[in-house]
């Protein structure tokens, strides 16, 4: 009992002490060289701007949130229904699979401007372009995650000739689980990217707006805040499907493990 | 049929005795390269209705391709195969133990025990809820019939696994190296184990090892398959009379009879892995 509550107070406070220690770095650097604020502003700095205007600053990381959000469950369902069917039809999985790993190699930011010129600056190209980059991760999980399937189980629903979606049900997705809620939390990360970049190409408000607009201006600060707040949004996007796996029982986990 | 099938044969089951898996130039091949591989060429091979009937190879011999192929996951490349059973079969018709337990973990050990029904969409009779208290309780897993598979130990698992294939008690189990992973003791116990719920529950079995001594204890016939093309190298009836008692092992024909075995496999220059 003891080891283990000191393992864990060790294991927290040690990204504590780095954070810490960045800070002081941080400061001491800019304290020392006594640099400029629009070149490298201070800690205390940062800090202050954000409290100024935290409103509009939380309104701004809230537009980022809500596009990353819609794109990423259009992504999250276009990419279970893509994957459900690719895996069960084999000649349409030859024909369409060589091709979106082709899509994947595009470079989002080059896909931007067009998404601009097709649905406006508006909310629709945000979330169109959250919902592309998303959408990858979530389908290649579920064929990746489908094709993992051990031979004898999957042999076990063959013999009686059981359908699709009753191995689906039964087998291929709680099989799954794991390498799923690994390509949801990727999907996820990458939404509130795919938020931010649409934003720097044409948005008034936003994350990506902001980062932008303060670049123009030289307004390191703010541009500062900005980066913070679009890490911190998504850190939380990555970590938050992981809670997935937590309410799952613990013997799940072992569902790739042969029993 | 001469009379030795007869002895082997449970005193419960038909005496007139008819085939039920009848094999006749029995091919499968898989593509390859330069030319497909040929895994069984040309089997002739029968099980009448009842027996325990036994093959056994080194790896490669396409003994595993064999049990695909009678549960019909794979169909063959060629030649004939007749199983006296409705396509598509449901959990009374046929079950498959395989060289895992091939248990779900996220069901309980008794949802495990009742996929096959829930398979083929059959709902258990309150017969067979008694037959799966019995089943339980004779393989020592009624204490965690409530439980995931993660918390038993791997006999447990494969014992639950063996439990689940005799519970619909099915024209047919398909058995594919079940005990392979067990040490010799808990081995032992599995095939009595088995014996036990046979001769309770006389179906037709095929299995399938490597273990000269497992084939002979618990067998009516034993045939020997040699790599490539899954050739019948030798097809011998065991005539010891049941049950059989783990003694027998000891027993000077017993021994004599797995002797047999071992020098047909060796005179055909197979069976590195074989265990006698």
């Amino acid at each position: 009992m003891l080891g283990k509550g000191v393992t864990l107070r060790n294991k927290s406070l040690g990204p504590i002490i780095a954070l810490a220690a960045l800070v002081a770095i941080w400061w001491a650097v800019v304290a020392v060289f006594a640099l400029p604020e629009y070149l490298l502003p201070g800690p205390g700095l940062v800090a202050a701007t954000f409290q100024a205007d935290a409103a509009s600053f939380m309104a701004h990381a809230g537009q980022t949130a809500l596009e990353g959000l819609l794109g990423f469950a259009i992504a999250l369902i276009a990419g279970f229904l893509g994957g459900i069917i690719l895996f069960r039809f084999e000649t349409l999985r030859r024909t369409f699979l060589p091709w979106t790993s082709a899509l994947q190699a595009i470079p989002v930011v080059a896909i931007a401007p067009l998404l601009v010129v097709w649905f406006g600056s508006g909310l629709s190209a945000k979330v169109v372009m959250s919902a592309i980059i998303s959408f990858f991760p979530i389908l290649n999980a579920v064929l990746v995650g489908f094709a993992e399937v051990e031979r004898d189980r999957e042999a076990l629903f063959r013999i009686y000739q059981t359908s699709y979606f009753k191995r689906l049900r039964h087998l291929l997705l709680p099989s799954s689980l794991p390498t799923l809620v690994m390509g949801i939390k990727i999907s996820a990360g990458l939404a509130i990217l795919g938020a931010i970049i649409a934003e720097m190409t044409g948005a008034d408000h936003g994350l990506g707006f902001l980062i932008l607009n303060a670049s123009y201006r030289l307004e390191t600060p703010t541009l500062f805040v900005a980066i913070f707040i679009s890490g911190a949004l998504g850190w939380t996007a990555y970590t938050l499907p992981d809670t997935l796996r937590w309410l799952l029982p613990r013997y799940w986990e072992s569902a790739r493990h042969q029993i | 049929m001469d009379a030795q099938t007869l002895t082997a044969t449970p005193p419960s089951a038909n005496c007139a005795k008819s085939l039920f898996i009848q094999a006749r130039g029995l091919k499968l091949s898989y593509p390859g390269k330069p030319e497909p591989v040929r895994v069984i060429d040309g089997l002739d091979w029968e099980v009448p209705r009842g027996e325990i009937a036994t093959l056994v190879g080194s790896s490669g011999c396409g003994k595993s391709s064999l049990i695909r192929l009678l549960s019909r996951v794979v169909n063959p490349s060629g030649g004939e195969l007749a199983i006296d059973l409705p396509k598509p079969p449901t959990a009374r018709d046929l079950t498959v133990t395989f060289q895992t337990p091939t248990l779900l973990p996220w069901l309980t050990i008794e949802e495990n025990a009742w996929l096959p029904f829930r398979l083929s969409e059959l709902s258990p009779t309150a017969e067979d809820r008694q037959t799966l208290d019995y089943l339980f309780e004779t393989a020592g897993l009624e204490a965690v019939r409530h439980k995931h598979p993660h918390a038993l130990s791997g006999g447990m698992a494969m014992r639950a696994a063996v439990v689940r294939s005799f519970l619909p008690r099915p024209q047919l189990i398909l058995m594919d190296e079940p005990f392979a992973a067990l040490d010799e003791v808990s081995r032992e116990r599995m095939c009595q184990l088995l014996e036990r719920m046979w001769l309770e529950n006389p179906t037709t079995i095929v299995f399938v090892t490597h273990n000269l001594s497992e084939a002979v204890l618990l067998s009516d016939r034993v045939t020997v398959l040699a790599a490539p093309g899954a050739r019948v190298l030798t097809d011998v009836k065991i005539p010891f009379p049941r049950p059989r008692r783990s003694e027998l092992l000891a027993d000077t024909d017993f021994l004599a009879l797995v002797s047999h075995l071992q020098d047909s496999i060796r005179n055909a220059g197979e069976g590195s892995d074989l265990e006698k």
